[in-house]
């Protein structure tokens, strides 16, 4: 456990290294407070409340899960994956006495904690960006359902992790892997809207499911079938991916 | 397994896509031992080393550090090992020290001030804070060389290590190797194409040619069986003659039959 951490830490290090891990990180706290203005004149344009206060933090996160998070998944799982077995530098771990299980699951550890620091920045800039908008229900229960919304919109995105995981070790190169996983998922989005019952079973159907926990409208068995679905797909696919990973010859 | 051998490779064979490979290799290094393996490019020297380390699976063969079979438990097996295969593998937007810092922090007991031991080792003291990207060719495999020495590992597993040295690195080097094998008792297991190399820094070498261990033994042993031979260049030459002829010989009696 003690080397899964620190295996942990130094994929986190080398993230933080980077610069574009820095500019996405920018990106996203500067991102709600570039859509105030925005929906703030949109919202004097049309004389209407399009966004108010309690909702301002689920717009942002509705566009932080179906662009900048997957985005920054894709490139970080690139990185990785692709980048590091394709220039070798994947060797400096793969030669200490840490077994690959171990390494494997460090790099997913660390792709999971930058989508959950991804999405508490984009939570409390927005919460506090919300401020500036007109107040249109209860703030309290507003933010308390948005907070839920935050912390339920980590699972899809942890899946889509694991799922990069899986296709970005198909490629020797970063670039390469980048441009293909972000092209697949558009192809899969865009499917969602042309066979939406048969890309159901797709785990990037869900990259909005936050939205079934607000307002209480939805059944708690839903819930679970998709909780579960969700969960069924991260394991298969962690599963093929240490495969893969643990026969990698470097 | 004989007691003191701190790497066993006991019947390795590995056969790429492209049927080149390495077949029933066998090698057991002592403590203590500085073993070269030597053999022209291609003939299979990088295969048997990455085997050793874990970075690629056999097809057949059992591969023990210190007892332990690194592709069952690949965490003991690599405790008291340091290693550099190929070009160093190393971040280039981090900073030498970083890279070392992050080596470091995979080894518990390992103090922080280990990571300027090594980095002075190799007389990389005055350059760890720069981006290992500004590093020449020289400085970068130094680096390797010093991440690999980091845990001070009772055995070092050293493919082509006077890479990109010119040649006061390659002295400096050698006399390295010589220092931490007389001080530390440290083993090494390295690979060199260039025999004069091995010569000057072995004391037991062994010869791969077409994928196969042609000949192992001390220096003094391969000059001996070699008889009129002087130095290990003209015995490699004579033996490697040996080899093809025999192999012609095989071709031609298949032939026949």
């Amino acid at each position: 456990m003690e080397l899964l951490k620190r295996a942990a830490v130094n994929e986190l290090d080398k993230l933080l290294a980077k610069g574009k891990t820095k500019l996405f990180l920018l990106l996203t706290g500067l991102l709600p407070v570039i859509g105030m203005p925005i929906v703030l004149q949109l919202q004097n344009m049309f004389g209407v409340t399009g966004v108010g206060r309690d909702q301002y933090p689920i717009a942002v996160l509705n566009m932080m899960t179906l662009f900048i998070v997957p985005l920054t998944v894709f490139m970080n799982a690139s990185d990785m994956f692709s980048g590091e077995l394709g220039d070798k530098t994947i060797r400096s771990m793969l030669v200490r006495p840490v077994s690959r299980m171990k390494i494997f699951a460090s790099k997913l550890l660390a792709l999971f904690a930058a989508v959950a620091v991804q999405l508490g920045l984009a939570g409390l800039v927005s919460a506090g960006a919300s401020f500036f908008l007109p107040a249109a229900g209860s703030i309290g229960q507003g933010m308390a359902e948005a907070a839920l919304a935050y912390a339920a919109a980590a699972l899809p995105m942890f899946v889509l992790c694991i799922a990069a995981a899986v296709l970005a070790q198909g490629f020797k190169n970063a670039s390469g892997a980048l441009a293909v996983l972000i092209l697949l998922y558009g192809a899969l989005k865009l499917l969602e809207y042309i066979f939406p019952h048969v890309m159901a079973f797709s785990p990037t159907a869900y990259t909005d499911w936050h939205s079934l926990w607000i307002g209480g409208s939805v059944s708690f068995g839903k819930l679970f079938t998709i909780f579960n679905f969700l969960a069924g797909c991260g394991i298969v696919m962690y599963a093929l991916g240490y495969m893969a990973f643990d026969n990698k010859e470097v | 397994m004989e007691e003191g051998t701190v790497l066993d490779i006991c019947g390795l064979s590995k056969t790429y896509k492209n049927k080149r490979g390495v077949d029933r290799i066998s090698i057991q290094v002592s403590q203590g031992d500085v073993y070269g393996l030597f053999g022209p490019n291609g003939a299979g020297k990088t295969t048997v080393m990455k085997a050793a380390t874990g970075l690629m699976k056999a097809d057949q063969g059992i591969i023990r550090l210190f007892g332990h079979d690194v592709a069952v438990d690949h965490e003991a097996a690599m405790n008291q090992v340091g290693v550099l295969i190929e070009k160093p593998a190393l971040l280039e937007y981090m900073t030498g020290y970083k890279n070392l810092e992050l080596a470091a922090r995979l080894y518990p007991r390992l103090p922080k001030a280990r990571i300027d031991e090594a980095l002075a080792l190799v007389g990389l003291e005055a350059h760890g804070r720069e981006k290992v990207a500004h590093y020449s060719l020289g400085m970068k495999q130094r680096l390797g060389i010093a991440s690999a020495l980091l845990s001070k590992p009772r055995l070092l597993i050293l493919d082509e290590p006077t890479n990109g040295l010119d040649i006061e690195g390659m002295i400096e080097m050698r006399s390295l190797i010589a220092q931490l094998a007389r001080e530390e008792r440290m083993t090494f297991f390295l690979s060199s194409h260039l025999i004069t190399e091995m010569e000057l820094v072995c004391n037991r070498i062994g010869i791969v040619y077409g994928g196969r261990l042609i000949q192992e033994g001390t220096i003094d042993e391969l000059l001996q069986s070699g008889g009129q031979t002087q130095s290990l260049e003209s015995f490699y030459v004579s033996r490697i003659q040996a080899v093809r002829e025999e192999e012609r010989n095989g071709a031609v009696e298949a032939g026949r039959r």
